[in-house]
């Protein structure tokens, strides 16, 4: 298992040409699914209150009043690891006369360390209202909206153990029994205790920002570590074909691929494959589905590089769907093709070396870049490097391992 | 140092530039004053009422069978980001390009202005655009935009700008030529770039190509019907046991007495007294979620057109009389915190001040205050600084708030 070692010294990164200046600071923690919504209801309780500041309102006209352009807490979580983060972003001192940058990262120190909490609990009244919109959130998604019902459906049939995708029930347990004392608990663990990592980029002056740093936010440690969890190949039983119905007009249509004996270091060519199929340089599903034969209005090719599955979402005309089927099998039998596929390697590099020009056109593309290659997420340039010396037929020997996993229809019977 | 400049050329068009030559892409869009809403025209004495969807569906058609073949695949070519998209009002398509704006620029102007589908091709190109409207039937929404609508117009105006299957599917090869012929003129239309680009050189292609194309001028008059000041019905009940409860009052206001600068500041003003009342925090959504009348947060927005213009405000609820009540208090009395109004002024200052950070931040709102406020400038410091409380009492005081429906949908009739 690789282990990441980053330093809670303050990463500067700093660009004269805007008028920003922006601070991230990032706990990684190990992400627990039963604690899914005490991390969440966490993250929502910091984005809106604080001690000082414990209704909506008054934080807000006080994010208001200090110029704050934008704060936000936020949670991402990747395998079995998982990142809180806080951002904030407040104009550069010249642009207007006497701002005080140092309440703003004041602000930001104290919403972040005195939550509205007491007792070692956050505010019951305030986690009880999260937790209602979140379940009706979940519930109003899964039974109004086709997209998140039919993957919710979907992935019950190839993931019955949870060992990836969390159903929907085990969410409502979770959030059932998410609570402000458990979060709280949660919420000192990974925050109180711990030293983040922190990012500053934009215009500013290095001096005076370390030593506002070193006020607000002391670094006990000069590094922290943790492992990195994020591959888990999910082998999942095959099912041949696999229909249920549904209100909605539309019929689902889902195909999942696997790849006999895959190993978490063979990812970049999964997701080189989902790139060629779903990619703007190629886009090879939807130039079938849709441009070719206007069966669909649009489709979507999903990898999932850490789990080893690649997946191929369609919304269409039940009518449809055999035709459908068969030109997403034909579109994946032309990548056997060595001469197509080189051809769609090189658009495909073309494609990276472009978008790595607009990441550097981009107000924020050096911090994502820096953040990404710090958590080792796959960056712009680490993608390009490794495909650029990706082999051909290396490249077919792993086509020649794909395997429809499951064919899954939702009908929509409404339509019909 | 973002330049910005608005004219109209000789043969009408009229240009809006953002050049930011510290940039690496530009994004070149074409705007035609056609959309969803297009009742009709009248050419040469005879009477055309556009058939609904005919906008949205002439926007694919350009897409999919253009001088190169399918749009989409040859900007992707090229390495560009492109796509089209029609509203109400208007259908747009734009290109985003970091290698050669140029190219792409004259490709997309060629692509919108000439038809080169044919009948037999407008036969497989409607196939998506049926799939598209039946997604849009899978919109949770759409029933409660349907009542919307059908209180708030006395014309019968389109939830979507899809039109129906049976609409789409009438649609003939001869309309849609007739109506690309009226409606995709260069007087018609508004072109926009932001970004890194050579201005004079832009405009000189702009000209050429459109010289090149020698689009035929023809002289129409378009059928538009006077909507009435008042709200066609006062309120509709949708009972709907699948969806989510939601109530919504959305106040009709027409022909306000405002001068187009005015209509830009009653824009901020607006944003402000709704966001000051109705977001997260304030008195009326604490009353409507300590009391578990409501989960989610108000959603509200304020729309313009022409002389037309709306404010919409909802919740998730099914305590209709609890919401409307606090609602209409506050329209009534227009309660204002002057020291938020100050704070409030500050941040809108900054904002103005980054949009010099990019030329995309910059043309957009300039491209709303042309096209929504008939305003040729954008905003600057001094505009917001002179904003004041004392005016938009005043102005408030002018918006005659007794027009407005109000669309409840619940599960079961109360």
């Amino acid at each position: 298992m690789k282990e990441v070692k980053l330093t809670t010294k303050p990463i500067m990164l700093e660009d004269k040409n805007i008028k920003t200046i922006d601070i991230s600071l990032i706990y990684p923690f190990i992400f627990k699914n039963e604690d899914e919504f005490n991390y969440e209801i966490m993250v929502n309780i910091l984005n809106n209150h604080s001690h000082y500041y414990p209704n909506e309102k008054s934080f807000s006209v006080e994010v208001s009043k200090r110029l704050i352009l934008h704060y936000r807490a936020s949670l991402r979580s990747l395998g079995e690891n998982g990142f809180i983060r806080f951002d904030l972003s407040i104009p550069q001192k010249d642009i207007i006369p006497e701002y005080d940058i140092e309440e703003a990262i004041k602000f930001f120190q104290e919403t972040i360390f005195n939550p509205l909490a007491s007792n070692e609990s956050f505010d019951e009244n305030i986690f009880e209202r999260e937790r209602d919109y979140i379940y009706n959130r979940i519930t109003d998604s899964n039974n109004n909206s086709i997209y998140a019902q039919s993957f919710n459906r979907f992935i019950k049939i190839i993931d019955p153990q949870e060992e990836v995708f969390l159903n929907i029930e085990t969410d409502l347990k979770n959030l059932k029994n998410a609570n402000a004392k458990r979060s709280y608990e949660i919420y000192n663990a990974i925050i109180r205790q711990n030293d983040p990592l922190i990012y500053v980029f934009g215009n500013y002056e290095k001096k005076e920002i370390l030593s506002l740093l070193e006020k607000y936010f002391p670094s006990k440690n000069t590094e922290i570590s943790f492992a990195l969890k994020y591959d888990h190949i999910l082998h999942t039983q095959p099912h041949e074909y696999v229909e249920e119905t549904s209100k909605f007009n539309q019929t689902s249509l889902f195909m999942l691929y696997d790849f006999k004996d895959i190993k978490p270091e063979e990812k970049e060519y999964l997701s080189l494959i989902g790139n060629i199929l779903g990619g703007a340089e190629n886009d090879l599903i939807f130039k079938q589905l849709r441009i070719n034969n206007n069966l669909v209005y649009s489709s979507n090719v999903a990898k999932y590089n850490y789990n080893g599955l690649l997946l191929i979402e369609t919304h269409l005309n039940y009518a449809n769907k055999d035709r459908a089927i068969e030109l997403v099998k034909e579109t994946l039998a032309t990548l056997k093709d060595r001469k197509f596929l080189k051809n769609c390697l090189e658009k495909l590099l073309k494609g990276l070396e472009v978008d790595m020009l607009r990441e550097s056109d981009s107000k924020y593309g050096v911090l994502i870049s820096k953040i990404n290659t710090d958590l080792k997420f796959r960056k712009l340039t680490d993608i390009y490097d490794s495909y650029k010396d990706m082999n051909i037929d290396d490249i077919i020997a792993f086509i020649e391992r794909m395997n429809l996993n499951t064919i899954y229809v939702l009908r929509g019977e409404n339509h019909d | 140092m973002i330049k910005t400049d608005y004219f109209t050329l000789e043969n009408g068009l009229k240009i809006v530039m953002c050049q930011d030559n510290a940039r690496k892409s530009a994004c070149f869009e074409i705007l035609t004053h056609f959309g969803g809403d297009t009742e009709g025209f009248i050419i040469n004495n005879k009477k055309h009422i556009i058939t609904k969807g005919l906008a949205h569906l002439m926007e694919h058609a350009l897409i999919d069978k253009g001088p190169y073949g399918n749009a989409l695949e040859y900007f992707q070519s090229r390495y560009a980001s492109f796509n089209g998209y029609t509203t109400g009002i208007r259908t747009g398509f734009y290109v985003n390009d970091i290698l050669d704006i140029e190219k792409s620029m004259v490709a997309l102007m060629q692509t919108v202005n000439k038809i080169h589908f044919t009948s037999d091709d407008l036969e497989n190109i409607k196939k998506p655009v049926l799939e598209e409207i039946r997604r849009a039937h899978d919109n949770r929404f759409r029933n409660v935009r349907e009542a919307n609508n059908e209180c708030f117009y006395h014309y019968e105006k389109p939830v979507d700008n899809l039109g129906t299957v049976e609409e789409v599917e009438s649609i003939t090869f001869d309309e849609i030529k007739l109506c690309h012929d009226v409606f995709y003129q260069p007087h018609n239309q508004i072109i926009c770039i932001s970004g890194k680009f050579d201005m004079e050189k832009v405009k000189d292609i702009i000209l050429n190509t459109y010289k090149e194309l020698d689009i035929k001028t023809l002289e129409y008059t378009l059928i538009t019907h006077d909507e009435p000041a008042t709200v066609a019905k006062k309120g509709k009940v949708i009972i709907d046991s699948e969806n989510e409860e939601y109530t919504n009052i959305r106040y009709k206001i027409k022909d306000a007495p405002f001068t187009p600068y005015e209509l830009v500041k009653l824009s901020f003003y607006l944003e402000f007294f709704i966001n000051h009342n109705f977001k997260d925090g304030t008195d009326i959504y604490n009353y409507m979620v300590d009391n578990k009348y409501m989960v989610y947060s108000i959603d509200c927005s304020c729309s313009f057109n022409e002389n037309l213009a709306s404010i919409s405000i909802g919740a998730f609820t099914s305590h209709v009389d609890e919401f409307i009540s606090r609602v209409q208090d506050i329209i009534t009395k227009k309660p204002i915190n002057e020291e938020e109004f100050k704070i409030w002024k500050n941040n809108v200052i900054i904002s103005i001040i980054l949009r010099e950070e990019h030329p995309g931040k910059m043309l957009s709102p300039f491209l709303d205050n042309i096209l929504t406020f008939h305003y040729e400038h954008s905003d600057t410091v001094e505009d917001i600084n002179s904003l004041n409380i004392e005016e938009l009492k005043e102005y408030l005081n002018r918006i005659d708030f007794s027009e407005y429906c109000i669309i409840s949908r619940l599960k079961e009739e109360i």
